[in-house]
C-alpha cells in the first residue's frame, strides 16, 4: 500500500515483528523470582497468612509520614512480597480516601469527624508534638518564650509585628497550612480554639515550608516537631509555671499542650496485609526500638495524660 | 462543505450499478457505527454538562446565589461559601495575563507575517509550537523556583522592605499565565494574518504604501477579528488554567491585601485543593461543581463570541 | 503570503522612523522566541544532571515485575531516537550538498538495528532516573513508572480517540444527512473544546470514582483524556478528509464501490497523514495534562503494579508527579527530581511535535492544526 511517501512495505513489518519478538523474549526471562512466603514478623502474632505480592496502601497526614516510612522499611525487609505505599495529601484527605475505599489505611492527626466515626476503626500508633516555628532574626531571637494567648493573637492576625511580643520591629508574616492539614486542625483547636487563623498564604509541603521560613524575614508557621530545624526558632510556651520547651518530657507529662495522637484509620477491621502492618506498628519491637529513633514521635505508652 | 449529498445521490447510483448479491449488511452496520460515533460525541458532551449542572445547581441551591457571589469568605469547613475572592482571582489573573502576553504575541505575529522572511517564520513557528505544547506544570514549576523569588524582591523594592508582601500573588500568576498563553496567541494570530489576501497587500503597495503602512493600515484592520479570537482563546486558557496557577498564587482564601503581591486564590486552584478532601454529597462538594459551572459558562461565552466573530469575517 | 522582506522592489521604503520602529519590533519578536528557546534549553540542562548519569547500578534495581522489560523498552526508545536524529541530520546534510537520498529501507533498517542492538548492550547503563521508582521521603527517587504510565495513557486514550474521532469525522465529512444532527455534533465538539481541563477531571471523578466506585484507575483517566482530545482529532481529521479531491471519491463510486468502501479505501488513506498528525498532537496533549488525571488516576505509584498493564489500577504520570513532588513530597532532593521530570517531559513533547510536523508535511490543514492544538 503506497500513500504519498508512506510505504507500508512488508520489510518494515518484518522488522517490527522482529522487534516485538525480541521484546517478548526479554520479557519472558524477566519475572522477578517468586517471593518467599510471607513470614510473620518476629514480635507480632498475626494469624492470617498474607498472600504474596500484596499491597498496603495508606494516605493522609504528612506529619505521620516519617514514622510510617521508618515502619515501612523495617516491615518490607522482614516481609518480602508485601509492599507499603504511602502518599501524603493531608489528614482530611486520608480520612475521606479511606472512607471512600480508595486506600486501606488513612493517616490522620485528628480524630475522625462524627459522620465518619461509625464506619472507621481507629488505631493509634504514636503521639506527635507540634510547635510554632519562625524565621530566626535579630527581631525575635531574644524572645525566650511566648504565651499561648500571644500565640493565638499572632496567628489570628491581631498582633502583626514582632515588637508587640517582645522583639524588635519587624512585620510578622504568617504562613498557614492547607485547610485539609491535620497540623492546622490540631494547632487551631488547641491554640486558637478553632480554625481562626488569619487568611494568608498557604504552604502545605512541610519541606518547602521549612525552606520558606528560612528565607522569609519575619515569617512564622506551625509544624510537627519532626521538622524542627536548628536554623529556625522553635517557640517554647510561657505559662504561669514558667517556660515549657516542647519535647518528649513536657508532652508526656502534659505540661506542653500542643500534641495529638497519630491515628491510622481503617474502614471496618483491617484485613490481611494491612492488619499485619498495623500489628507491626503496635508491636513492642517497633514501639520500643524503632519509634524512638524517629525524631519527634513519642510512644503512646509513655503518655501520662490522655485526650479524647 | 461536506460531500454528504453527493454520496447520497451517487451512492444510490453506485448501488444500482453494483452486481446483485453484494452483501448490504456490512454497509449498513458500518454506517450505523459511524452514526454511533457521532452519537457518542453528542452523548458524552450532554452527559458531562448534565452531571456537572445537576451537582452544580444542587450546590447553588444549598449555598445560595447571593452568598456565593457576594461574600468573600471561603471556609467550607466552617460552612461559609463566599466565592468572591476566587472569582476576582480568576478574572484578575486571566486579564492580567492577556494584558501582559497578548500584545507582545500579536505584535510579534504582525512582524513575522509582514516583515520577516520565510525561513525565520518557519524556525520561529517550530520553537513556539514546542513552547505551546510544554505542560503547564513545567511552567508552574519554573515559575515557583525562579520567578517567585524575583517577584518577592520586586515587591519589597516597590512597597518597602517591611511591607507584608510576598512573591506569590496575582502579579506572579499573571506573568506566568502570560508566558503560557503567548505562544498560543502568537500561533493563532499568525494563522489569522496569513489569511489576509495577497492581492490586498499588493494593491496597498501599488498605491505607494510602505511595508509598515501596509501592515498596520491594511493587514491588521483586515484581520483584526482573527487577532481578537486569538486573544479570547488566550483569555479562556488563562482562566481555566489550574495546576500552574495553584503553585504560584499563594492559596490564601481571601481578596489580596496588596493587589499585586499578596497571596490569593483562583476558582480552578481552589477546586483542585478542596476536591482532595471533599466528600461526595456534601454541600462542600457540590459547591465546587457550582464553581466549575461558572468556569464552564465563561468558556461557553468565549466560544460563542469567537464563533460570532469568525462568522462576521467570512461574510 | 509575502516571502520577501518587502513586497516589491519598487515598494516605497518608508521613513527612517518606520525603519527604526520595524527594527524595534523585530528585535523584540526575536527576543521573545529566543527567551522561550533559551528557557527550554535551560530546563534540559538543569534536568540533565539527573538524566545523564550513566553509571552501572545493581540489577534488578527495585525488584519490581517487568522491570527488565521496561528497561529494554526504554533503552530501545533512547537508542532509536538517537539513531533517528543522527539519520535526520545526515539526510539534511546530504540534501544540502545535493547528494542522492539514502534508500528508505536501509535507513529504517539501520535505525531499528541500532535501537535493538544498543538496547541489548546498553540497557544496564541507562540513567538511573529513568528506571528507579519514585520515593516519597528519601533521596534518589526516579520516574520509571511515571514514564511507563504516561506512555500507557497515550496508548489507551488513542485507542479510544482513534476509532471514535475518525468515525465521527468520516460521518461529518462524508455521510452527514440530517443537518440538525450534524449541527448538534459540531456544537458539542465546540463545547468540549472550550471546557477547562479541570471540568473533565471533575466529570471523570464523579462518574468513575464516585458513581461507579471504581476507585482511581488508568481507564478513567484515559477516557477523560480521550474526551479532551476528541475536538482536536475530529476537527483535523474532518479537514483532512474534506481536502480529499472529490474526483477521487466520484471515481470510486463510479467504479461501483459503496460509499462505505469509498470512505475506508479511498478517502481515509488519502487523508491518513493529516489524521496521523492529529493523533500525534493528541498524544502531546496527553503528556501535558495533569489536573484531570489527578482526579481520575490518582497520585500514587504502587510497587505491586508499577509496570503492570492492568488499566483498572491507579497511577500517576510525569506531569502529575512534577506537581505532587512540589506540593506534598518530602524527599530532600525534590528540586533535582522536579528538574529531571520537567526535562523528560520537554523531551517527550519536543519529539511528539517533531513527529507531528513530519506527518503534517504530507497532509493539509496546517492552520486548523494550530488552532485546535493550542488549548
Amino acid at each position: 500500500m503506497k500513500v504519498d511517501g508512506f510505504e507500508i512495505k512488508r520489510g518494515s513489518m518484518m522488522l517490527a515483528l522482529a522487534a516485538l519478538a525480541a521484546l517478548a523474549a526479554s520479557a519472558g526471562c524477566d519475572k522477578s523470582e517468586p517471593p518467599a512466603p510471607a513470614a510473620p514478623p518476629a514480635a507480632s502474632s498475626a494469624e492470617t497468612v498474607v498472600p504474596a505480592n500484596s499491597t498496603v496502601s495508606a494516605s493522609g497526614s504528612s506529619a505521620l509520614q516519617p514514622l510510617v516510612n521508618a515502619a515501612k522499611e523495617k516491615f518490607e525487609a522482614s516481609n518480602k512480597g508485601v509492599s507499603v505505599e504511602v502518599s501524603a495529601g493531608g489528614s482530611k484527605k486520608g480520612l475521606s480516601d479511606v472512607a471512600a475505599g480508595a486506600v486501606q489505611i488513612g493517616d490522620s492527626d485528628i480524630f475522625a469527624p462524627d459522620d465518619l466515626k461509625a464506619q472507621l476503626v481507629d488505631h493509634k500508633v504514636a503521639v506527635v508534638g507540634f510547635a510554632a516555628m519562625a524565621n530566626k532574626g535579630p527581631f525575635n531571637e531574644k524572645i525566650p518564650a511566648i504565651s499561648l494567648a500571644d500565640m493565638a493573637k499572632i496567628f489570628s492576625g491581631t498582633v502583626t509585628n514582632w515588637k508587640e511580643v517582645g522583639g524588635q520591629s519587624q512585620p510578622i508574616v504568617v504562613i498557614n497550612r492547607a485547610p485539609g492539614s491535620g497540623t492546622r486542625s490540631v494547632f487551631g483547636t488547641i491554640v486558637l480554639g478553632g480554625d481562626k487563623f488569619v487568611e494568608s498564604q498557604t504552604e502545605d509541603n512541610s519541606g518547602a515550608l521549612v525552606t520558606k521560613l528560612k528565607q522569609t524575614k519575619g515569617a512564622i508557621s506551625y509544624l510537627a516537631l519532626s521538622f524542627a530545624d536548628p536554623e529556625l526558632l522553635t517557640f517554647s510556651l510561657k505559662s504561669d509555671a514558667g517556660v515549657v520547651a516542647p519535647g518528649a518530657d513536657s508532652i508526656t507529662t502534659g505540661m506542653y499542650p500542643i500534641w495529638s495522637y497519630e491515628h491510622m484509620y481503617t474502614k471496618g477491621e483491617p484485613t490481611a496485609a494491612a492488619k499485619q502492618f498495623l500489628d507491626y506498628l503496635a508491636s513492642a519491637d517497633f514501639q520500643e526500638h524503632v519509634l524512638p529513633t524517629v525524631k519527634g514521635f513519642i510512644p503512646i505508652t509513655q503518655m501520662k495524660v490522655t485526650r479524647e | 462543505m461536506s460531500n454528504g449529498t453527493l454520496i447520497a445521490e451517487a451512492g444510490g447510483a453506485g448501488e444500482r450499478l453494483r452486481l446483485a448479491g453484494r452483501p448490504r449488511l456490512g454497509e449498513a452496520l458500518i454506517r450505523g457505527a459511524l452514526i454511533a460515533c457521532g452519537w457518542f460525541v453528542l452523548g458524552t458532551t450532554i452527559a458531562m454538562l448534565g452531571f456537572l449542572a445537576r451537582t452544580g445547581i444542587q450546590g447553588l441551591s444549598e449555598v445560595g446565589f447571593t452568598t456565593l457571589f457576594a461574600s468573600d469568605t471561603w471556609k467550607p469547613e466552617a460552612g461559609s461559601f463566599g466565592a468572591l475572592a476566587l472569582i476576582v482571582g480568576t478574572f484578575a489573573s486571566a486579564l492580567g495575563a492577556v494584558a501582559l502576553g497578548a500584545a507582545p504575541a500579536v505584535l510579534a505575529a504582525v512582524w513575522l507575517t509582514e516583515f520577516a522572511t520565510e525561513p525565520v517564520r518557519r524556525a520561529y513557528r517550530r520553537i513556539l509550537e514546542v513552547a505551546s505544547a510544554v505542560p503547564s506544570v513545567v511552567y508552574g514549576w519554573l515559575a515557583l523556583v525562579y520567578l517567585v523569588p524575583v517577584f518577592e524582591r520586586l515587591a519589597h523594592a516597590i512597597r518597602g522592605e517591611d511591607a507584608p508582601v510576598t512573591g506569590e500573588g496575582l502579579a506572579a500568576a499573571a506573568f506566568l499565565l502570560a508566558v503560557m498563553i503567548a505562544p498560543t496567541v502568537l500561533l493563532l494570530s499568525l494563522d489569522a494574518l496569513s489569511r489576509v489576501p495577497r492581492p490586498l497587500r499588493d494593491a496597498s503597495a501599488a498605491l505607494g504604501a510602505s511595508p509598515w503602512q501596509t501592515a498596520f493600515s491594511v493587514s491588521v484592520p483586515y484581520g483584526w477579528r482573527g487577532l481578537l479570537v486569538a486573544t479570547f482563546f488566550g483569555f479562556a486558557r488563562a482562566a481555566g488554567e489550574t495546576m500552574a496557577v495553584q503553585m504560584v498564587i499563594g492559596g490564601a482564601r481571601r481578596l489580596p491585601r496588596d493587589f499585586f503581591f499578596s497571596p490569593t486564590t483562583t476558582i480552578s486552584a481552589q477546586i483542585v485543593m478542596d476536591m482532595q478532601e471533599a466528600r461526595p454529597g456534601t454541600p462542600e462538594n457540590n459547591v465546587l461543581y457550582s464553581m466549575a459551572l461558572v468556569l464552564l459558562v465563561v468558556s461557553v461565552l468565549v466560544v460563542l463570541v469567537t464563533r460570532m466573530l469568525a462568522r462576521q469575517q467570512t461574510r | 503570503m509575502s516571502g520577501k522582506v518587502s513586497l516589491h522592489r519598487t515598494q516605497r521604503a518608508g521613513s527612517a522612523r518606520e525603519a527604526a520602529l520595524r527594527r524595534v519590533l523585530g528585535v523584540s519578536a526575536i527576543a521573545l522566541a529566543a527567551a522561550y528557546g533559551a528557557g527550554l534549553l535551560f530546563l534540559l540542562a538543569r534536568g540533565g544532571s539527573r538524566l545523564w548519569s550513566l553509571t552501572l547500578y545493581p540489577t534488578p534495581l527495585s525488584g519490581v515485575d517487568n522491570e527488565e522489560t521496561m528497561r529494554f523498552v526504554v533503552a530501545t526508545c533512547v537508542f532509536g531516537i538517537a539513531a533517528w536524529t543522527v539519520v535526520a541530520v545526515v539526510e539534511g546534510i546530504l540534501a544540502r550538498l545535493g547528494r542522492p537520498v539514502l534508500p528508505r529501507r536501509l535507513v529504517r533498517g539501520t535505525i531499528v538495528a541500532v535501537a535493538l542492538g544498543g538496547a541489548a548492550l546498553g540497557r544496564d547503563h541507562l540513567p538511573r532516573f529513568l528506571i528507579a521508582l519514585p520515593s516519597e521521603t528519601t533521596a534518589g527517587g526516579g520516574v520509571g513508572p511515571e514514564i511507563f504510565n504516561t506512555i500507557y495513557f497515550a496508548v489507551l486514550s488513542t485507542a479510544i480517540t482513534l476509532p471514535v474521532g475518525v468515525g465521527a469525522a468520516v460521518y461529518l465529512a462524508r455521510f452527514a444527512k440530517s443537518q440538525r444532527f450534524v449541527g448538534a455534533v459540531r456544537m458539542a465538539l465546540d463545547t468540549l473544546a472550550s471546557l477547562p481541563s479541570i471540568v473533565y477531571g471533575l466529570f471523570g471523578f464523579l462518574v468513575f470514582v464516585v458513581q461507579m466506585k471504581a476507585g482511581y484507575s488508568l481507564f478513567a483517566g484515559a477516557f477523560v483524556l480521550a474526551l479532551l482530545n476528541l475536538p482536536l482529532v475530529v476537527g483535523i481529521a474532518e479537514e483532512s478528509m474534506i481536502a480529499v479531491p472529490r474526483e477521487l471519491d466520484e471515481a470510486s463510486l463510479a467504479l461501483g464501490a459503496t460509499p462505505v468502501q469509498t470512505a475506508f479505501r479511498v478517502t481515509i488513506p488519502y487523508a491518513w497523514p493529516g489524521i496521523l498528525s492529529a493523533l500525534v498532537l493528541s498524544v502531546g496533549r496527553v503528556f501535558a495534562e495533569s489536573a484531570p488525571l489527578i482526579m481520575t488516576a490518582g497520585t500514587t505509584i504502587s510497587r505491586a503494579n508499577a509496570y503492570s498493564l492492568d488499566p483498572f489500577r491507579g497511577g500517576e504520570t510525569l506531569a502529575v508527579h512534577l506537581w505532587y513532588v512540589n506540593s506534598a513530597g518530602l524527599a530532600p532532593d525534590r528540586a533535582d527530581v522536579s528538574a529531571g521530570t520537567a526535562a523528560v517531559l520537554v523531551v517527550l513533547v519536543g519529539l511528539t511535535n517533531l513527529l507531528a510536523s513530519r506527518f503534517a508535511r504530507f497532509g493539509g490543514a496546517e492552520g486548523t492544526r494550530t488552532k485546535k492544538a493550542t488549548r
